[in-house]
């Protein structure tokens, strides 16, 4: 059994893979990436299955050395990556060699990014799945000074491969959004705010949940307890909005106004605190 | 049916049933019912299930279409779906808990506010059992319906950093169990000795539906509880 040791943790390492979605009827969260895509693409670009385990990485500022010959891959937020002497892109298979410091300098795009590997990460397996997710797991992150264990692959990937391009690009595009139960409670100007109006992510972010700055004042009556979703964007009493993640709870006692689809979670979880962004409401069918 | 449900389409991939917005055992009994079903009818078809107390969610496996699900959960309900639950399937479970000032200090902070004594606090507590609508904010954290109107309190303005896990609290018109270390606006009232969680489970066998009547344990009896590695429901429910 091969380990990596964590020189430099950065501020959030975690491992994730698609998480518990068999025990979400006793209270415990998905957990999962972030990100879904990037997840998927380092997964694909390994050769491996959708569902395996990767390093979720926030914001860079990692250094790892790794005590056997392997190849790795780095999918999402991007920055400078460093191998032995020589640099790397993103989406770039790394050829790792025995001994050797891959480094990740602080993300100049995107937030979260994904480490898979040419073999498996071996670690805690609970309620079928090695996301990390504090009290349910031993760890809830990884800290400097600590290690990961893997297994290589026998087999390494040829390198001779086109390249794919970074996916993580700040854009401007609207987030696609659909409806919650609670939108049409809101007024027509309250609508029309969520319809066309601008929305800045805050400094208030987690696994379990982004808050944005702006409010809509309300006095809608209070709710009693419903199944949330990651994506799910609830108004709180105060008139705060927030848009649950993956690590967020399976129920809550708020409005909710929109639910964000998959792709659109990965694209807001990529953009950081201060950026802004606006919703595209779509129609479901009846 | 025997209460009117509306399906409402959440996203691509989730579909909730909704009935009418309130806190009831008939309709409780009638999710379960639909959940159950829908999990024999849509096998391979659903990525995850949960609900409230009102709203079922139904997380549909990625790719399938909505509008087909849709109809097929029409054409359920229409057919005069019966519930067809059984009422014995229903456990009552007795859950130990300690409510001695020695072991639960914080305890005094709540009969203080409500000027009730401490025996006429564990009899009211512990007099009726409790409906487990679902679990939620928690892992395993039980939401439970059923609190004596006398035993209501308003949730603490500020939450407090850590309530440890085991704690039964009551919070509001609410009371329950945190199953792990948490911040939470509930005031402590008791500790149970049984762990929830053990070996990567949860490890209680409560399941929503079911009523939990908390019973009251010495001081010794708590931690002659505490040191078993395995707690055995059958013989607790036998020997009380």
């Amino acid at each position: 059994m091969a380990k990596l040791r964590l020189e430099k943790s950065g501020i959030l390492t975690t491992i994730q893979d698609l998480g518990r979605p068999a025990y979400s009827a006793l209270g415990v969260p998905l957990s999962g990436p972030m990100d879904k895509q990037s997840f998927l693409l380092a997964n694909h670009l390994m050769r491996k299955s959708p569902a395996d385990a990767c390093l979720e990485i926030y914001m860079g500022n990692l250094e790892m050395v790794f005590d056997s010959t392997c190849q790795v891959v780095l999918t999402g937020a991007s920055g400078e990556i460093s191998c032995g002497s020589k640099s790397y892109l993103t989406n770039e298979i790394i050829p790792v060699q025995k001994a050797e410091k891959l480094t990740l300098s602080g993300f100049k795009n995107g937030q979260w990014a994904y480490l898979a590997i040419n073999g498996s990460f071996l670690s805690e397996n609970i309620m079928g799945s090695q996301s990390y997710y504090p009290r349910i797991t031993e760890k809830g992150r990884l800290n400097s000074g600590e290690e990961v264990h893997y297994q290589a692959a026998e087999h390494s990937i040829p390198l001779l491969h086109a390249k794919v391009k970074s996916s993580v690009v700040s854009n401007s595009d609207p987030l696609p959004a659909y409806r919650g139960p609670s939108f049409s409670l809101l007024s027509s100007d309250q609508q029309h705010r969520l319809k066309s109006g601008t929305f800045t992510l805050s400094r208030e972010q987690n696994r379990m949940g982004i808050h944005l700055e702006e409010k809509i004042a309300h006095s809608l009556p209070e709710m009693i307890t419903t199944p949330v979703y990651p994506g799910t964007v609830q108004l709180t009493s105060s008139g705060k909005l927030i848009v649950l993640m993956l690590d967020a709870q399976v129920t809550g006692g708020y409005h909710r106004l929109l639910q964000l689809p998959q792709r659109s979670i990965g694209t807001l979880s990529q953009l950081r605190p201060g950026e802004k962004f606006r919703f595209q409401l779509m129609d479901l069918p009846e | 049916m025997n209460h009117p449900v509306q399906i409402i389409p959440i996203s691509p991939d989730i579909l909730e049933i909704h009935w009418p917005e309130k806190i009831s055992e008939p309709i409780l009994f009638e999710i379960l019912a639909v959940k159950r079903f829908l999990h024999e009818k849509w096998t391979g078809k659903i990525h995850r299930m949960y609900h409230g107390y009102q709203v079922l969610g139904i997380v549909l496996i990625e790719g399938q279409d909505l509008a087909t699900r849709i109809s097929e959960v029409y054409a359920i309900l229409k057919e005069n779906f019966q519930p067809g639950y059984n009422p014995s399937e229903f456990r009552t479970w007795k859950l130990p808990v300690c409510y001695d000032l020695k072991l639960v200090p914080a305890l005094e902070r709540y009969l203080d506010k409500k000027s009730i004594e401490w025996g006429d606090f564990v009899e009211m507590h512990t007099e009726n059992s409790y409906r487990l609508y679902f679990y939620g904010f928690l892992p395993g954290f039980m939401y439970l319906g059923g609190l004596e109107e006398r035993l209501h309190i308003p949730r603490k303005a500020i939450p407090d950093r850590k309530i440890p896990g085991g704690s039964v609290a009551i919070g509001g018109s609410q009371t329950g169990v945190y199953p792990m270390d948490s911040p939470g606006g509930w005031y402590e009232v008791g500790k149970t000795p049984i762990p929830f969680f053990g070996q990567g489970e949860l490890r209680v066998p409560f399941r929503p539906g079911d009523a939990i009547q908390f019973e009251s344990i010495s001081l010794s009896r708590f931690n002659q509880l505490k040191q078993k590695e395995n707690f055995s429901w059958t013989k607790w429910e036998e020997n009380g």
